[in-house]
């Protein structure tokens, strides 16, 4: 090698060192950007995974909610009311198995002896579940009629698989209403919240000095007002005439006014570092102009803690609407969320006698774990580059 | 290694920087932290300068003064723009820095925290091409040419800084700053974060695409060998103030300046026969935010008389050679034998 | 305890140099089992440490010397690993125990460390807790090995710091390690190794962060420690002029094997292992003439997948021929003490073969 050259490490050279020869794969790698490295280093967290496809599950089910549920919400079956899920049959009193489940129809009636609600099967005809059935018109998201279910039974038999509430409403149903604006909630509020976190925290991290002390002594004062009593001051602020949608848009302001701050913070702690990165001094010394290094070196640089942050916040706002409507500030019925099915549970008459009423809070734990499972696995994939260095 | 031209490109007056100390709750200034004192230097058209010192010397500060990252507290920046203007760089705003920055860019120290961990190579050596207004064609040819240039396949402009190594990085960043052609860069220890075998690698680069290119270097760093290495010249910097400025062989062999003298003597040379460590220095670097009257190296000097600690000395030619002067703020250096390696 | 009993307990004889191996290293190998694959962090190294002697180990990032030195005094990461090999260490009273046999949390091995073998490391920050004071972090050893009550643990602190040369003592003793300079660390850091008067000091790059001229103090201090205790040195760096000025014999380290040890003269003088001399030739001198430097050809492998054969042979200029691909080289006598692993000199008398 000549002198001038010596400073060259061709290719083949380099190579040499390696005794296999792993290139396609390497490459792979190489040219990996920040995502896909997230994404490998995610799909290792069991638990993670599950969690999201639970999640995916949850949320293509309140997105479908009229096709899921087999009944309308508002729907009452006289003859099964305040009445327990209705079992599951195999197998039929002559003992023959079917494949396919079925159920009887049941009604409650009225022991005259002991006064108590009993449950009683009628035998004679079986009722096989069936997917893809036609059963209660709806409008699907207010656009269309249909009367497509994902599974029912046919007319004149009767599914309660989580049984009925006081008004002979299908619990399961509900609940799969319920889902839509429980789940749906948290995503409006996060999005808000996203957009303020982000330019409040922004700018607090970007200007810092006197802007940033102001804005941060803002944030800390909001945040140590106790929050379930500004909650309900604030729902209860908004007028019980509103339609349902109105006190729905209303509820996810209220959710964001407080869930910005957390990210806010975030966001106004990664500046303050990322500013002083050399790559950022780099791209300034080069000529980039402050919003083109906003956009290209300070944000994707902590958007992935932005979504890990809103990723365990979306519990919180869950956890908040159905609190608020279990009180009874938030959501009121005909408006069906989780929180209005829970505040029909809310005695302990109910709980003694009818357990049942308690299944939407099993789903509010779920979902509430499920984000969390997944804001811990994206935490842990979220810097790709920590054991890099 | 370099020719040398009369007119400098790069002159330094009086620059200083003073940083603020904030304390108490309203974090009002209560004194400042003097980084760089009044510090005046030359640097000429395709050679070598090496800015030498230890922490808190203020050499990174001069460094990054002069690009402009940190706004001057007060001094000149001349700088000899690409059409041949003499402009002073300290009184720019920010829309006429942008077009004299094209011909003075700069190498940092840590290959890791300088690229920016999430763009490819491509978009990262093409960022000031950008800036310029190239359009997307032409910063990829460009970038394949500067990749070659600095040893690395062309083809590794798809991939991310993750899959290389230190010095490979170092090469990227250097590949970087000569986009758009720079004729000065600002090398602020550039080998220093990377292994003893890597150093060499970089340095002998940087060598190459000077002589490719008639660079002119400032090379920052607090290794002396490889000032002996790179540089035509050295600047000796001691809390925040230039202690000699001299050419390379004549600073190492015959300093005039006791610390100049004091790092020669405690830098370890790979050679066990050699004598070392004969005596040390003692005591460490002065409080920087105090006032200092007199030399700040006094305190540690063994030659120190009480003129020393009374009068700052002046940086002043002390030979009579006026071609190639020999810079030292020393009131004794005619009278004291220092020696050199 | 008194003042005077610093003095009492330094060795009586200064004059003769003792060659009593107090350490004896053989075969340690180090592997890291990881989900991406083994890493051979340390692959087979033998090494002695004798009493008062000083004895550098010389390699670039990622050579396995700092885990040669972890796995000494067991505190390696604490991942899926496998050490195997011996570490043969004589005790004060005169036992030789193999510390890899001593469980690594084990009260065994905590009596060896800080009382018979302590390391001094290359951050000083981060050596020390932030939220003890110098007094209580010197103390607590002092308390620990040699049953000292606190006021007799805080006079002596301060003794030790006077020792290792940091002004006012008296005040610096209750300072917090975030307060004082670099510089001062690291004297505070080598008090707190040499509370105990160990036997052997392992220094882990204990100047690499430090300014030229702290350098010089620091490496000093060590040196004087050295002479006042007979305490025997082990120093691992990467800096071909401290190694030079600093230790008798060297050892070295390329990609967890040890390439090459001898006496340091001999070393800088005949280095006779291809990365040794290729070492050599890229670091600008500072007195001399002045000579080009070459950098090493390659780049140093992946961790995950070692070469077969001698681990140098991807990038060496001077191979002999295919067995350098295939077989480990064994161990060659040069001269007096002074050995190399490599092909190129296995005709003359092979005394192992790995």
């Amino acid at each position: 090698m000549s002198e001038t050259e010596k400073h060259i490490i061709t290719e083949e050279k380099a190579e040499k060192s390696e005794s296999k020869k792993l290139i396609a794969k390497e490459e792979q790698l190489y040219a990996a950007s920040q995502w896909r490295l997230m994404w490998w280093r995610f799909k290792r967290h069991k638990l993670a995974m599950v969690s999201a496809v639970v999640l995916v599950i949850f949320y293509l089910v309140a997105m479908f909610c009229e096709v899921v549920a087999p009944y309308e919400p508002l729907y009452r079956d006289i003859d099964y009311v305040q009445a327990p899920p209705q079992k599951i049959h195999f197998v039929d009193e002559t003992g023959k198995f079917h494949l396919r489940p079925f159920v009887y129809r049941t009604s409650q009636i009225l022991d005259s002896e002991t006064w108590e609600r009993k449950s009683v099967e009628d035998r004679s005809q079986k009722y096989p579940i069936r997917f893809f059935i036609r059963g209660d018109k709806y409008k699907f998201w207010k656009l269309f009629y249909s009367n497509w279910h994902l599974f029912g039974v046919e007319e004149g038999g009767n599914m309660h698989l989580l049984g009925t509430d006081r008004l002979g409403r299908d619990m399961l149903s509900r609940v799969i209403y319920g889902s839509r604006i429980s789940l749906s909630i948290g995503l409006v509020g996060i999005v808000i919240s996203f957009f303020m976190g982000i330019a409040i925290g922004g700018v607090a991290g970007y200007y810092g000095g006197i802007i940033d002390n102001i804005i941060q002594r803002m944030i800390e004062t909001l945040i140590s007002i106790p929050g379930l009593p500004m909650w309900m001051a604030l729902g209860a602020a908004l007028p019980a005439t509103w339609p349902p949608l109105k006190i729905y848009f209303g509820m996810t302001v209220i959710m964001s006014i407080i869930g910005w701050t957390g990210l806010a913070r975030v966001v106004r702690g990664k500046f303050l570092s990322l500013r002083e990165e050399d790559f950022v001094v780099a791209a300034q010394l080069c000529g980039t102009s402050e919003s083109k290094i906003i956009v290209r070196h300070l944000l994707p640089s902590f958007m992935s803690h932005i979504i890990v942050s809103l990723t365990l916040a979306l519990p919180g706002m869950i956890l908040g609407e159905t609190t608020l409507s279990f009180i009874g500030i938030g959501l009121r019925p005909p408006v069906v969320s989780w929180g209005v099915l829970l505040n029909g549970a809310q005695n302990v008459q109910a709980v003694a006698m009818a357990p049942w009423l308690l299944f939407p809070a099993l789903f509010v734990i779920v979902a509430v774990l499920a984000f969390n499972f997944l804001g811990d696995g994206l935490r842990d994939a979220a810097d790709p580059y920590s054991t890099n260095e | 290694m370099s020719e040398k031209h009369n007119e400098p490109i790069l002159e330094v007056q009086e620059l200083k920087k003073y940083f603020p100390v904030k304390k108490g709750f309203f974090r009002s200034a209560t004194g400042v932290v003097r980084a760089v004192d009044d510090v005046t230097f030359s640097i000429y058209q395709g050679e070598t300068l090496g800015l030498v010192g230890e922490s808190g010397s203020g050499k990174t500060t001069v460094a990054k003064v002069i690009m402009r990252a940190y706004d001057p507290t007060s001094g000149k920046i001349f700088i000899k723009t690409a059409e041949g203007k003499r402009v002073d760089m300290a009184e720019l705003d920010r829309r006429e820095l942008k077009s004299v920055r094209k011909n003075i860019q700069m190498i940092f120290q840590d290959p890791y925290s300088s690229l920016n961990p999430r763009m490819p190579v491509l978009d990262l050596i093409a960022e000031p091409l950008q800036a310029y207004g190239w359009t997307q064609k032409k910063c990829v040819a460009r970038v394949g040419e500067l990749l070659s240039l600095v040893g690395l396949n062309p083809r590794y402009m798809r991939r991310y800084p993750h899959a290389f190594s230190g010095g490979q990085r170092q090469r990227i960043s250097i590949a970087r700053a000569l986009a758009l052609n720079p004729s000065i860069i600002v090398a602020d220890e550039p080998a220093s974060a990377l292994d003893v075998s890597v150093q060499a690698q970089i340095l002998n680069l940087m060598e190459d695409m000077q002589e490719k290119l008639n660079l002119t270097y400032l090379f920052i760093t607090h290794d002396l060998s490889v000032v002996r290495y790179l540089c035509d010249r050295v600047a000796v910097m001691y809390a925040g103030k230039l202690a000699e400025v001299a050419k390379t062989e004549e600073l190492f062999t015959k300093p005039l300046h006791p610390y100049t003298s004091a790092l020669l003597s405690a830098v370890p040379d790979a050679d066990p026969h050699q004598r070392w460590l004969e005596e040390t220095v003692s005591g460490e670097v002065i409080d920087l935010s105090k006032e200092i009257r007199g030399c700040p190296f006094a305190p540690r000097c063994k030659y120190a008389v009480q003129r020393c600690h009374d009068v700052l000395p002046l940086l002043e030619n002390k030979i009579s050679n006026i071609e190639n002067p020999h810079f030292a703020a020393c009131h004794r250096s005619n009278e004291i034998q220092l020696k050199g390696v | 305890m008194s003042v005077n009993a610093v003095e009492i307990e330094k060795t009586e004889n200064k004059q003769t140099v003792s060659k009593e191996v107090i350490l004896d290293v053989k075969d340690l190998k180090v592997k890291f089992l990881t989900d991406e694959g083994a890493v051979h962090a340390v692959n087979g190294v033998d090494f002695k440490v004798e009493s008062g002697g000083s004895v550098g180990i010389l390699g670039e990032s990622g050579c396995g010397k700092t885990m040669t030195a972890y796995s000494i005094l067991q505190i390696l990461p604490r991942v899926k690993k496998i050490v195997t090999g011996q570490v043969n260490f004589k005790t004060k009273n005169g036992s030789i125990q193999n510390l890899l046999k001593l469980e690594a949390d084990g009260k065994e091995i905590r009596k060896i460390r800080g009382k018979e073998i302590s390391m001094i490391f290359q951050e000083p920050m981060t050596a020390f807790s932030p939220v003890y004071t110098i007094c209580n972090q010197i103390s607590e050893a002092l308390m620990i090995h040699q049953n000292m009550d606190k006021i007799a643990a805080r006079e002596r602190s301060i003794k030790l710091l006077d020792l290792v040369g940091i002004p006012d003592p008296g005040r610096a003793v209750d300072a917090y390690p975030f307060q004082l300079s670099g510089g001062m660390r690291q004297r505070a850091m080598i008090a707190m190794a040499l509370a105990c008067h160990p036997r052997i000091l392992i220094a882990d790059e204990p100047t690499t962060a430090l300014d030229v001229t702290i350098q010089a103090q620091v490496l000093k201090l060590i040196q004087s420690m050295q002479k006042e205790f007979n305490l025997a040195l082990m120093l691992i760096t990467h800096n071909l002029g401290v190694i030079a000025h600093m230790v008798k014999h060297v050892y070295v380290m390329y990609l967890g094997r040890i390439v090459e040890e001898g006496p340091v003269e001999e070393i800088f003088d005949n280095p006779s292992h291809p990365y040794t001399k290729a070492l050599f030739k890229s670091i600008p001198k500072l007195g001399g003439n002045k000579e080009k430097i070459h950098p090493i050809e390659g780049t140093v492998p992946d961790a995950y997948v070692l070469p077969k054969g001698c681990a140098f042979h991807a990038r060496c200029t001077e191979m002999v021929g295919d067995i350098c691909r295939f077989k480990i080289p064994g161990r060659t006598k040069i001269s007096e003490n002074h050995y190399v692993n490599c092909f190129k000199y296995s005709n003359e008398e092979i005394i192992e073969n790995v």
